[in-house]
């Protein structure tokens, strides 16, 4: 499903050079469940807007679906992505004066549907993530668990096929932690790619591919299961 | 959901730093439209007197200012009625429709009205006809009236031409204000300075001061108020302009002792006043531009700025760099709009107030006026917006990772 | 006393009372009107100085006239009114000179039409001037009494206005307010009012004036003209844009055109 060829990123701030991603070639199949896992500064968040789209490599190309991601015009990008890719944010991301139906409904209406298609959908999706009584609450007034759940909810509207997830359980408390990698293993049984960063040993046991990134170089983990201890 | 949903709501969760500067807007809007709603209506008056009276010229004592045309006789000061007859008799072209006037305060059922002497046509237009030959060279279309037997003139006509043809030494026309006032009638007997009056008809409204008027046989308030043989102007309601021009000039040598002025010079101060307010709508238009434009540019800065995680994620979620810039541009069009309608709304309002007390004229709301300004408006704010939307599009998307 | 004798003493008596009335004077004119009526009777021009003081104005007026018409004796003559005398009244009533500005000097033409007003000074070129033709005062006088003036310009071999002209004048809704002029185009004294009225003196045909108080020449018709086309020209002048000379700033135009 994706391809890095010989893909890095070097920032330049303040005279400075910054390397955030080493050259790395990487083949990502579909129906994956991979955990990017590493200490702070590695270039995780970096490594993923790069699988997303959202960032162009300083070097090499990015194949989506056999086509190169960075070539495809802003606009044929980001509909592309809005399409094919669910984010989910370790801080939820949530807009704050929209309500969990509107939240949901965003990816629906940057995709073009008609506002009668999007509340159908974001109903249905939100009442998979158990939040149907609550479409109408605002952000401020959902506990952070059931943000998570909106948040996931969101991610799910448009039916992607790569699931980018930003530390999804960092902000949560252990059993919510477990409704939200239990919701992960359900979007992976549903054929689903998901590549997600992570510090939770637990999130990462959940996949079936661990890459490390250190110092912006990925290097691959062999056994998931004996994740003990992530940086 | 859609993008005006997306922007109202936005709106709404932020709705002080927008009111600032819709208020910024909408006060600028609200001074350009009074100010210009105002200048139209008076430019409309005044254009409306010169045409009405442009060729006219009034003769007055020395020294004597006059604001408002219709009330040039409320002075006070005095000329002598003789000047009446030297002008008739002069050989002027123009001056076979003289009005001369004599105004004095009185009561009638014990309240104050003001009681106008003006001297019929038929007094002194024989005269006229005393220049020999040379009358015969009079243009076509001034003072033809012949007053035939077969016309009897219609003394309600004195209301349209400012002059009458006849009037009895005992009759009153009223204005309709009066009229109403006292409940007067054509036909009823009134009392005018101790004597009784009939009034011959009562004039039509004209929106000016002499519908406020009794007017009498000049010669009859003269006797009855003791003034003597003195009128307070005398109007020459001209026909044409170029006569007028000339005419003042042959005035001016024939009675030095007096000042003779042409509507223009009545009407120059408000068209001075007109000039000056028309130069200061333009400096309020400054004002909204610099003000209402600066502080819509800053609030939307600061708005993005505040926005940068949000609109990062709206980009990871599939939005365009278009649709980001319609965001922005979107909401300062909203409130461009809203600060034109209600800018035009209380400018409206306000020169509605202010038009009588400033320049003496009704004014209306103006839909032109209202589309100019909703147009200024909208074009400040969309200006404005234009650096903070591009700004906001190009936003690197990868802020929505960064924690808060 | 015999009846028969009184009856013939009250018979007497009524003869030399209706012979007394017969041949009693006439009622007293004031000297100006007197000498109104020895300049009319000779044909000749009256210049009425009318004045209220025997100031210097007056007598520079005085003067100017006398030496005037001491060069033309049998053309005009002068008097002079004080506007004060009781006698007057009557004069100063019909000429309305109660307000007019004093000394004042009226020339009237023989036929009784005020051919020119002089207040406060006078000069030799005024009174040359109010000297004007026949046609000229005639057409004054009309105007003068608030009459419609049909001025008749015949040219040589024409004898009479046209049929319309006449038939107009008769009509009686007409013949109160409608004065009839006749002057004849090649007559050299009339040369000057002519002009002045842009009507061509070498005219192969009638032309036919309309004169409106206080002396506008309202239209004019050249050859036949019929009663209709009058009544109309005048109906129009009369309801015009322009009634009372109140008009707009385009509304003038110079004489002789409509």
């Amino acid at each position: 499903m994706l391809r890095l060829e010989n893909v890095s990123k070097v920032y330049g701030r303040g005279g400075q050079t910054v390397v955030a991603l080493q050259p790395t070639t990487l083949h990502l199949a579909a129906g994956e469940y991979v955990a990017v896992v590493g200490p702070s500064g590695s270039g995780k968040s970096t490594l993923l807007t790069v699988l997303g789209g959202m960032l162009a490599p300083t070097t090499g190309q990015v194949f989506f679906g056999g086509q190169s991601l960075y070539d495809l015009a802003l606009a044929k990008r980001a509909a592309l992505r809005g399409k094919q890719v669910g984010f989910v944010f370790q801080t939820f991301n949530l807009i704050s004066y929209l309500s969990a139906l509107e939240n949901v409904q965003m990816p629906l209406f940057l995709a073009g549907l008609s506002p009668r298609v999007q509340r159908e959908r974001a109903l249905a999706v939100l009442d998979r993530v158990g939040l149907a009584d609550r479409i109408h609450h605002k952000p401020s007034e959902l506990s952070v668990g059931q943000q998570q759940r909106v948040a996931l909810a969101r991610t799910l509207a448009n039916d992607p096929a790569l699931i980018l997830a930003d530390e999804p359980t960092g902000n949560l408390d252990p059993r919510t932690r477990e409704q939200v990698l239990d919701l992960f293993d359900q979007f992976h049984a549903e054929g689903r790619t998901i590549i997600t960063v992570t510090h939770d040993p637990q999130a990462a046991r959940r996949a079936n591919r661990i890459l490390c990134l250190e110092a912006g170089t990925v290097t691959e983990f062999r056994d998931p299961a004996r994740v003990m201890h992530v940086a | 959901m859609r993008l005006w949903t997306l922007i109202r709501k936005e709106l709404f969760e932020r709705p002080v730093p927008m009111l600032t500067c819709l208020v910024a807007i909408v006060l600028g809007v609200t001074a350009l439209v009074a100010i210009r709603t105002v200048t139209y209506f008076s430019e409309l008056a005044v254009a409306r007197e010169m045409d009405a009276l442009g060729a006219n010229v009034l003769i007055l004592p020395k020294g004597v200012t006059v604001q408002d045309y219709y009330a040039a006789d409320l002075h006070g000061e005095k000329l002598p009625e003789e000047y009446v007859q030297r002008v008739a008799l002069s050989k002027l072209q123009g001056v076979d429709n003289l009005s001369p006037k004599l105004c004095v305060p009185t009561t009638l059922n014990g309240r104050p009205v003001t009681l106008t002497g003006i001297l019929p046509k038929s007094e002194f237009q024989a005269k006229v006809a005393w220049g020999g030959a040379g009358i015969f060279s009079h243009p076509i279309g001034c003072g033809t009236q012949a007053g035939l037997p077969t016309t009897p003139p219609d003394p309600k006509t004195l209301a349209r031409k400012r002059v009458i043809e006849t009037l009895g030494p005992r009759e009153a026309l009223v204005g309709s204000d009066v009229a109403q006032q006292h409940a007067i009638a054509q036909g009823d007997s009134i009392e005018l300075l101790g004597d009784r009056f009939t009034v011959l008809a009562i004039l039509p409204a004209t929106g000016t001061i002499d519908d406020s008027r009794i007017f009498a046989h000049l010669h009859a308030v003269q006797e009855l108020s003791g003034q003597g043989e003195v009128v307070n102007v005398i109007e020459i309601v001209g026909c044409c302009k170029q006569i007028a021009a000339g005419l003042v000039n042959g005035l001016n040598q024939l009675l030095p002792e007096a000042r003779i002025i042409t509507i223009t010079q009545v009407v120059q101060t408000q068209q001075n006043v007109n000039r000056l307010m028309e130069r200061l709508s333009l400096v309020f238009l400054a004002v909204l531009l610099a003000v209402g434009g600066a502080a819509m540019f800053s609030t939307l800065y600061g708005n993005v700025s505040e926005r940068k995680k949000e609109i990062g994620t709206l980009m990871a979620l599939g939005a365009t760099p278009t649709l980001v810039l319609g965001l922005i541009v979107g909401k300062a069009l909203v409130l461009g709009t809203a600060g034109g309608i209600l800018g035009f709304a209380l400018g409206s309002v306000s020169a509605w107030w202010l038009g009588p007390l400033l320049a003496n004229v009704a004014v209306q709301p103006l839909p032109w006026l209202g589309a100019l300004a909703l147009g200024l408006a909208v074009t400040v704010t969309f200006l404005a917006s234009l650096i903070p939307a591009w700004r906001a599009a190009r936003l690197d998307p990868c802020v929505c990772f960064k924690e808060v | 006393m015999r009846p028969s004798r009184l009856i013939l003493g009250i018979v007497g008596l009524w003869g030399w009372l209706s012979l007394a009335t017969m041949h009693a004077e006439p009622p007293s004119v004031s000297p100006g009107q007197a000498a109104l009526d020895a300049a009319a009777r000779q044909g000749q021009y009256l210049f009425v100085l009318v004045y209220k003081q025997d100031d210097a104005a007056t007598q520079a007026m005085k003067s100017t006239l006398d030496q005037a018409l001491a060069k033309m004796p049998s053309r005009a003559s002068m008097t002079s009114v004080w506007a004060n005398d009781p006698a007057e009244k009557g004069l100063m009533d019909r000429w309305g000179l109660s307000r007019t500005p004093m000394p004042i000097v009226l020339a009237v033409a023989p036929n009784g039409a005020i051919t020119g007003g002089f207040p406060l000074k006078l000069t030799e070129q005024d009174i040359h001037s109010a000297m004007v033709s026949p046609g000229t005062a005639a057409c004054l006088k009309g105007i003068q009494a608030r009459k419609l003036v049909l001025l008749c310009v015949l040219p040589p071999r024409v004898g009479q206005p046209p049929a319309g002209v006449r038939e107009f004048q008769a009509d009686p809704a007409n013949k109160a307010m409608t004065e009839l002029v006749i002057v004849r185009a090649d007559d050299s004294a009339e040369a000057g009012f002519l002009q002045t009225l842009g009507i061509n003196q070498s005219t192969t045909q009638p032309v036919t004036a309309m004169l409106l108080p206080p002396g506008s020449m309202i239209g004019s018709f050249t050859g036949e003209v019929t009663k209709a086309q009058l009544a109309e020209r005048l109906k129009v002048a009369q309801s015009g844009c322009c009634p009372g000379g109140n008009c707009g700033p385009n509304s003038c135009c110079p004489p002789g055109r409509k």
